[in-house]
């Protein structure tokens, strides 16, 4: 058989169920929500849905706290991350277990750890009981709102805690490829240590940092079940009030909801993107 | 000029059985290229590690003429290790590279630009500062982290095998750069190999260290001429060994009475000689028929193993001189008195 | 870095890691725990009783997530080792495109493709069936097993399989012979990750099943927003447990070392 047909019959499987599934589902979405779908007898497309759905201000307030959700996570945890992986790669007391637990945490489904932030941060949590016994609070009231909150942050805490261990381990890996002789390179050049790992070692470990930063963003912008547990009722993070319009009983929004579910796609589109762009660009190649 | 002093140094790596490094001493000369030679695995990167304070010794002392420098950080030290690897930065251009050390030290960047060019001139790798250290080849590499150790004038230098996956040509290339640079900066330069050629070729002295001790340092005719113990002659590719005493200027072997050079004292000891020193027929003093066990022609030269009463010996001989010599037959061989060498270890 | 500052730092990092974990498990085994008690006053199984009931649902749910995530998984595997090996050994044009369009499903949300997938699913009747849901569990799974299928097979030196063909073996010899036994830890790591991806899907499984197929996740969800904290906690436990043995499993049967999680990771 020559290499070429054999390639093709290797790969027809998963490319038909990967293309029926993933762009015929996007494909679908993007019919419907111009309002073009033959089958249903709707022949005349529209951008109207795309026009109610950018004239309405919950939509913006939806995005920017999306947005917001999303920037914050993937900087917050990319910092802690860095960290992380600069003390795991030095040997240290209870290293065997922070990277036990980093593993452990990557198995545990999200919404397992949004109940467990829950459980801690919720005004009737675990922390708020804590500051009743040392005597910080009197009620539960007291207790500063960290879930259900308009700055969603037991939503960022969610994620700040899953995909630390993530692009912790990422970069890890990185680290660990690169060794640490460029390092002791730079330092026997005259750098001192934070000059060493800011002109020398934090170029190097950049391409793996923010490819897995870009997969973070893209997950922690369209992920549905946290927000959904953790966040306010209003305004919603987009996958929330793209969901609420998909089972809105007035079946108008449906359109909508494809609209919202698109811009969704694109945004992550861009941060794939950010991530071929960012790992076919190999420091040395 | 810096002389630098090692003193008992030992290190022992977490978790390693054996130290990679025991109770070491050494002394190198300022001003000069020190060779540092021994079998690959031996503890010698970890030298110049500890040299250049990117490790901690777990004892011993590091000295800068005469004071000690344990408490400095690696960039204080003015020691540079260039490794093996060259480890050029790949995210920065060459010109960023040499740079770089003057860079951290917070220069002026005309200072710096000016430098820089000086560097790649001197190196011969003019114009070359705009290229990414992946666009050059082993060679410019190697001569990429040279200059950018020496922009820094460091009071040591530390090279870890320069030579070592280049090919022919370009190495003698690179050994005379760096005879040259050195000459002109007058930097004390240690330079790990483990190649005797190199070391010989490099190196004003050359300290050979086995099994984690220095057991020579000395010029590098003295290490092959007159090793110190069998296991250097070994090292230097001279297997030859006989066993028997000394007395009188006289040594008194299984191959017979074999006239020293000079008096040595007197005593048991095993002689040696260097293979390509016996000759083939008269020559120089000492005679004895042996037997032709093995002969090999291998191009520059012919190597046969000749036997005699237990004794092995090894020569290499001029092909054209070992012609019509057969595996199986006697030859007279000359063992020349002054190219002999008693070991003072003795029969061990 | 000094040495205390480390472990300072490491023990910070460790209590944040488990902390999240440890109401969940409580919780599991506390009855009328209520403000402002920090530890609950009265402890009991009656929530593991409950969620390890014949009756009670939970078991059932358990059942539906494990059979919707081994068929899932069987599926992927089934698919994806032949697409791994074109990606991880072959060179061929278009291939730039084709491991855009695999990586893609891995990142792009599923919220974003799941509308219009159920729009077609409602046409051809596979709504609300766990055939669908498992169906729709492949968008994430497949692409998923592929990368780490080509990530194996370019570890994997075809010349193992000339040396068979030329001692004498038949193509299928030689795959089941030589390519196989060297690639079967990497179907192990692909097939188990495969089973957890699938295992904590949430927004496919939802918008899918309509509600009428029930994974674990679902049904925790529900516990938790009707206040059955108690309920959850045993449900979060038994959510966590595939990804513990797994770890148990990878680590033992593969490295020596810790897992060989990195390099096939998800967020």
């Amino acid at each position: 058989m020559p290499g070429g047909a054999r390639t093709f019959l290797l790969l027809a499987p998963a490319l038909v169920v990967i293309g029926v599934l993933f762009l015929g589902g996007l494909g679908v979405a993007v019919l419907r929500s111009v309002g073009y779908m033959p089958l249903i007898g709707l022949t005349d497309p529209s951008l109207d849905a795309y026009a109610a759905l950018l004239s309405n201000r919950d939509f913006y307030r939806s995005l920017a706290l999306s947005l917001h959700i999303s920037i914050t996570s993937t900087l917050i945890a990319s910092v802690i991350a860095v960290g992380a992986a600069l003390l795991l790669r030095r040997g240290f007391a209870g290293r065997g277990i922070v990277s036990f637990l980093f593993q452990l945490n990557l198995t545990v489904p999200h919404l397992v750890g949004a109940i467990g932030i829950l459980y801690l941060f919720s005004q009737s949590g675990s922390f708020a009981r804590l500051g009743y016994q040392v005597g910080l609070i009197d009620q539960p009231g007291q207790f500063p709102a960290l879930v259900y909150d308009p700055f969603a942050v037991g939503i960022i805490l969610q994620y700040v805690w899953k995909e630390v261990p993530f692009i912790g381990l990422v970069v890890l890996a990185q680290m660990q490829g690169i060794g640490a002789d460029y390092e002791a390179a730079a330092r026997s050049l005259g750098a001192r240590p934070w000059q060493a790992f800011r002109h020398v070692l934090l170029p190097l470990i950049l391409p793996g940092l923010l490819a897995s930063s870009a997969i973070v963003f893209a997950f922690t912008f369209g992920a549905y079940e946290i927000p959904a547990l953790l966040g306010q009722s209003h305004p919603q993070a987009l996958p929330v009030l793209a969901y609420r319009l998909f089972t809105d009983v007035d079946l108008a929004a449906r359109p909508q909801a494809m609209a919202a579910s698109i811009l969704i796609a694109a945004i992550s589109g861009v941060m794939v993107w950010a991530y071929v762009a960012l790992t076919r660009r190999r420091v040395g190649g | 000029m810096t002389d630098v002093t090692l003193k008992d140094l030992t290190l022992r790596y977490p978790g390693a059985e054996a130290a990679a490094v025991a109770d070491l001493s050494l002394r190198i000369a300022s001003g000069q290229i020190t060779a540092l030679l021994g079998p690959s695995g031996g503890g010698k990167t970890t030298i110049l590690k500890l040299i250049a304070g990117l490790l901690r010794p777990d004892a011993g002392d590091i000295a800068f003429d005469g004071q000690s420098v344990l408490p400095l950080a690696p960039e204080a030290r003015g020691a540079v290790m260039v490794f093996q690897s060259q480890l050029l930065f790949p995210t920065m251009s060459v010109a960023d590279n040499v740079g770089f050390g003057l860079r951290m030290r917070g220069r002026p960047k005309p200072e710096i630009d000016r430098r820089v060019t000086e560097m790649l001139d001197l190196v011969q790798l003019p114009g070359f500062g705009p290229r990414r250290p992946a666009e050059l080849s082993g060679g410019q590499q190697s001569r990429v982290a040279l200059a950018r150790a020496l922009v820094t004038e460091p009071r040591v230098l530390l090279l870890d095998e320069p030579l070592a996956g280049l090919d022919a040509h370009l190495r003698e290339e690179m050994r005379d750069l760096i005879a040259a640079l050195q000459r002109s900066t007058g930097v004390t330069t240690l330079v790990v190999t483990h190649d005797q050629e190199d070391a010989a070729a490099l190196g004003q002295a050359v300290a050979l260290m086995l099994d984690g001790k220095i057991v020579q340092h000395g010029p590098p005719e003295a290490l092959y001429g007159e090793p110190a113990t069998a296991a250097v002659a070994r090292f230097f590719g001279n297997p030859n060994a006989v066993p028997g005493r000394a007395a009188g200027g006289v040594f008194h072997s299984p191959l017979g009475p074999l006239d020293l050079p000079r008096d040595w004292p007197d005593g048991p000891g095993l002689l040696t000689i260097r293979p390509e020193a016996i000759t083939l027929g008269q020559g120089g003093g000492n005679t004895v028929e042996m037997e032709v066990a093995t002969t090999a022609y291998l191009g520059t030269h012919t190597r046969l193993t000749l036997h005699r009463d237990g004794v092995t010996l090894i020569a290499h001989l001029p092909p054209d001189a070992a012609r019509g010599v057969e595996k199986g037959g006697r030859v007279t061989v000359g063992l020349p008195s002054r190219a002999l060498w008693l070991l003072p270890d003795g029969p061990a | 870095m000094g040495r205390a500052l480390r472990t300072t730092l490491g023990t910070v990092l460790i209590l944040w890691l488990v902390l999240p974990l440890i109401p969940l498990g409580l919780w599991s085994f506390a009855r009328g725990w209520r403000w402002p008690d920090l530890l609950p006053p009265v402890w009991t199984l009656d929530a593991w009783a409950y969620a390890l009931s014949q009756t009670g649902g939970v078991l059932q749910s358990l059942w539906t997530t494990i059979a919707i995530a081994l068929a899932a998984t069987a599926l992927s595997l089934l698919i994806g080792i032949p697409a791994g090996r074109a990606l991880g050994l072959h060179r061929f044009r278009g291939k730039a495109l084709v491991e855009l369009l695999i990586l893609a499903p891995v990142i792009v949300p599923g919220i974003a493709v799941v509308f219009g997938v159920q729009t077609v699913f409602v046409s051809l009747g596979l709504t609300q069936s766990a055939m669908g849901v498992i169906l729709a569990h492949l968008i994430p799974v497949l692409p998923y097993t592929i990368l780490v299928m080509a990530a194996v097979f370019s570890g994997f030196d075809t010349a193992q399989e000339d040396q068979a063909r030329s001692l004498g073996a038949s193509p299928a010899q030689a795959f089941r012979h030589v390519t196989l036994p060297a690639i079967a830890p990497g179907i192990l790591v692909a097939g188990l990750f495969a089973f957890l991806v699938s295992w904590s899907q949430y927004i496919l499984t939802l918008v899918i099943g309509g509600g009428r197929v029930e994974t674990l996740p679902l049904l925790l969800f529900g516990f938790v927003t009707s206040g059955r904290n108690d309920i959850a906690g045993a449900i979060a436990m038994i959510n966590i447990l595939p990804g513990l043995l797994i770890l148990f499993v990878t680590a033992r049967r593969l490295t020596g070392r810790s897992a060989a999680l990195p390099g096939i990771l998800r967020p």
